[in-house]
């Protein structure tokens, strides 16, 4: 235990059982949702900091600030490749590839959904694929439920893949120092396994009701996707610049160049070439746009929760975690790695999957002395972000691209309740957690 | 009128301004809206009261796909091919409904007491016509344009 570490803590408390209590308040507001998640987890920070368990200079030092930097710098990526209309293209194209068959939108769209989740945030990805989905599906005279359902396990799913693919994936890398490669080679043939099944789970359960008359399908494919497309100078020079930055996550570890350092350079890049040549109020208007844009209460949220951890850290209680951890899979790495797997499918489900791994992090950290190192602990990693991302598909408050969602189908006419949303999405985190365990097994262990 | 007074809302305004109820119909709606020229129309219930109101542009969202016109739907929008069959259907498909799901209620009104500054700020910032409203009971009493007050004006001279 570290309390001798801890400075002078308030009234002279236990260190340890005043961060838990600090640690229960928050989790219980996040839980409870009765105050916005960045206020709680603000308190939670401060009040690690006004107690005394860590000092203003440790819950600066908690702070991943590689996180930081490669969530901002995709927001900023994304904000501005969004503008081109590239999203609602690629939509559109693929939907006309599939001869506007009611079916095979179900299935390109969710896989398009998959693979833009992967490479952008998925929250970005619903909020740019659903509006278009909801105008094809009122063209189809359809219900949207099953498309609607369908995108948004594929954005979990999706979001799986990569490195930059969803938030949890992030602290991981950045924590542990895996690459985007290893969550490529790691991650991206599971997902794939996974995302087929999820697919074919419902072509069976939708697939017969998906019908439509030839005259509906002729008012899509009267579309134009080329159309969609506002800015093609823009256009190219997003494409161009998203593709040195995969190129930059890629071989950047060859040289010590961090994912952040990545991000935030393309970002900058994007920039430049959003305002180049053009006069001085015009280049503020669109800096200010885009940098107002950026998701700054995410971005607080994640800094308070760095720091809230540390406090966490400081006291011993996620030492203490980690310990019992041990206990309970008698420290032998498979039933860990099993454990943690199903663990983050379950927690995920039920709350925000970020505070979670937050938490994980540090806790499976200090049992990788009695796991045999770091180095061998490798899969422990992998169940944590198959756990975490794909439990969010377990319920409608799993994931914050699932209440997007939900928030269109309600407007749309087509509210989907918690318990509807429940009946698909448990089979849905189960085959997942079901095929990301055997594939592990087979992959570490067999 | 005398300079020497200050002028409130009752002073100009005009009554009673033209109305919709709120189980009158999207068709009642348009008629209304197209026999009187107007933007936008006050709503009130069976006994009077201001409920809120029904505009041109919320109309206009209902003749756009819903995908197109509801919050944080769809802006880019250069890809969609449609006709006039496409919109008149989505007319039909609303124009036996009652307005009550389509009536703006967020709308800042003025008394019949109110300073008339209140009134022309509003007309300045944000709508074409501000209903007056009792300060009791909420009936609707009158409205005012800039229309009313410019012929105010003119019967000061």
């Amino acid at each position: 235990m570290t309390h001798d570490a801890a400075p002078a803590v308030l009234l002279g408390l236990d260190p340890l059982w005043l961060a838990t209590g600090i640690f229960l308040i928050t989790y219980a507001l996040l839980i409870s949702e009765r105050v916005h998640r960045t206020v709680a987890v603000m308190l939670g920070a401060g009040l690690m900091i006004l107690s005394g368990i860590i000092t203003q200079d440790d819950a600066f030092d908690g702070v991943d600030f590689n996180t930081i930097s490669l969530l901002t710098g995709m927001m900023i990526l994304v904000g501005i490749t969004q503008r081109t209309g590239v999203f609602q293209f690629v939509a559109i194209w693929v939907v006309k590839k599939a001869r506007a068959n009611p079916r095979g939108i179900l299935i390109m769209l969710a896989t398009v959904t998959a693979v833009f989740s992967a490479l952008f945030d998925n929250v970005t990805t619903v909020l740019l694929i659903v509006p278009v989905t909801l105008l094809i599906v009122e063209k189809l005279e359809l219900s949207p439920y099953p498309f609607l359902f369908a995108e948004i396990f594929a954005s979990n799913i999706g979001g799986t893949a990569t490195l930059i693919g969803d938030p949890p994936n992030i602290m991981i890398g950045s924590a542990v120092g895996l690459s985007f490669s290893d969550f490529i080679y790691e991650l991206g043939p599971v997902v794939i396994c996974i995302h087929l099944a999820v697919m074919l789970f419902l072509y069976l359960l939708w697939g017969k009701q998906l019908t439509s008359s030839t005259e509906a399908r002729a008012r899509i494919m009267a579309f134009d996707e080329k159309d969609s497309i506002t800015n093609p100078i823009l256009l190219r020079q997003s494409i161009a610049v998203m593709a040195i930055v995969i190129a930059g996550f890629i071989l950047g570890e060859f040289i010590g160049l961090q994912s952040g350092s990545v991000a935030l350079g393309g970002a900058v890049l994007l920039l430049l070439l959003f305002t180049a040549g053009r006069t001085g109020k015009e280049q503020s208007k669109r800096v200010q746009d885009i940098l107002a844009e950026l998701e700054w209460v995410t971005i607080l949220f994640f800094i308070c929760l760095f720091m809230m951890v540390q406090g966490l850290r400081a006291s011993g209680l996620l030492e203490l975690l980690g310990h019992q951890l041990l206990v309970f899979t008698g420290g032998d790495l498979q039933v860990t790695t099993f454990a943690t797997l199903w663990l983050a499918t379950i927690a995920s489900a039920i709350i925000d999957n970020v505070p979670f791994v937050a938490t994980m992090i540090p806790v499976l950290q200090s049992t990788a002395p009695h796991l045999g190192g770091e180095e061998a602990m490798e899969p422990v990693w992998w169940a944590l972000s198959l756990g975490a991302c794909l439990g969010g598909n377990g319920s409608l408050v799993g994931a914050t691209a699932n209440i997007i969602v939900a928030g269109f189908a309600e407007r749309a006419g087509y509210p989907i309740s918690f318990f509807r949303f429940l009946l698909i999405g448990i089979p849905i985190a189960l085959l997942s957690a079901v095929i990301a365990s055997g594939y592990i097994y087979l992959r570490h262990f067999a | 009128m005398p300079n020497s007074e200050f002028t409130f809302c009752s002073a100009i305004m005009h009554s009673p301004p033209t109305h919709l109820y709120v189980d009158s119909t999207v068709h009642e709606a348009i008629e209304l809206l197209v026999d009187h020229h107007m933007y936008n129309v006050p709503v009130v219930d069976r006994d009077n009261k201001f409920v809120g109101e029904i505009s041109v542009k919320r109309l206009t969202g209902l003749l756009l796909p819903a995908s197109l016109s509801m919050e944080q739907g769809l802006k880019n929008t250069g890809f969609i091919r449609e006709n006039l069959a496409d919109i008149k259907n989505r007319l039909d498909a609303v124009k036996n409904r009652s307005i009550e799901s389509y009536i703006a209620t967020d709308i800042t009104v003025v008394y019949p007491d109110s300073p008339l500054i209140d009134a022309m700020m509003l007309l300045f910032h944000k709508y074409i016509r501000i209903p007056v409203v009792n300060r009791d009971g909420g009936q609707l009493v009158g409205g005012i344009s800039l229309i009313t007050l410019l012929r105010a004006l003119e019967d000061l001279e």
